[in-house]
């Protein structure tokens, strides 16, 4: 680490600030523990038990991550070229970290983008990651009371999305 | 002057109640033994994961901490998260 000065006006670095591989957790809410940016594979599949994942499109599987303490970011554009076997309500999976496992820690968005779906004009698409797993669950607002699970065959061969959220790792 | 390229898990972390076991795989390319660069990709096994194509490390810390009362567990949740 390249720290030059320590003084009343506050650090001043000329490097980079580096962290541990492994990181050193702080009990402490007011101490940054952590750093972390990388890569994550999305695959779109459905909620069965065993998944049965669609085929991704090789260039649209990839996304990135920054984790700054316990919080994560993700970001992807995810397109898939067949349903495979998938049936019924989706998901997107692979998360670089698991969700914390807390009500307080749900949290949701809404899709960036949508193509090749087969939904009502004017609906959207969103998501809510679920708490200890590492996917997130996709939703369209399509009903009078709010949203239903999103399903493969509103996603379509072809489907295409982007989205982008935080969340609070484990 | 060699540049090498390298890929490996470099850190490998069990994770809550359910032990999750998130794998963080480091590809390192380094200029005659100096390394240059270093990028992570990540995933995370679950205890009913396929970790057939898991390296021999991995599937030995995912035996030692998936024991039955943990897969059961883990078992319930998911079914508890089915719509």
């Amino acid at each position: 680490m390249a720290l030059t000065k320590v003084s009343s006006a506050g650090l001043n670095i000329n490097a980079g600030l580096p962290f541990p591989a492994t990181a050193v957790a702080v009990a402490d809410a007011n101490t940054l523990d952590d750093y972390e940016e990388g890569t994550w594979t999305g695959v779109v599949s459905d909620t069965s038990d065993p998944t049965n994942p669609m085929t991704m499109n090789a260039s649209y599987t990839t996304g990135y991550y920054t984790k700054i303490g316990n919080l994560v970011t993700v970001t992807g554009q995810f397109i898939t070229t067949s349903l495979g076997s998938a049936t019924g309500a989706i998901k997107i999976t692979g998360l670089p970290f698991t969700v914390f496992n807390n009500g307080a820690a749900r949290v949701g968005g809404g899709a960036g983008y949508g193509g090749g779906f087969a939904i009502t004009a004017g609906h959207s698409v969103n998501y809510w990651a679920i708490n200890n797993t590492t996917y997130i669950q996709l939703y369209v607002w399509d009903v009078t009371t709010g949203v239903s699970e999103m399903q493969a065959s509103e996603w379509t061969a072809d489907g295409n999305t982007m989205i982008g959220f935080s969340y609070r790792a484990a | 002057m060699a540049l090498t390229k390298e890929v490996k898990y470099d850190k490998i972390e069990v994770v809550g109640d359910s032990k999750h076991v998130q794998c963080r795989q480091a590809t390192i390319v380094s200029e005659d033994g100096v390394e240059l660069s270093r990028s992570f990709h990540r995933h995370v096994l679950h205890p009913d994961s396929d970790i057939s194509g898991e390296p021999q490390e991995v599937q030995d810390i995912c035996a030692a901490v998936w024991s039955d009362e943990v897969k059961q567990a883990w078992s319930d949740y998911r079914a508890a998260q089915q719509p």
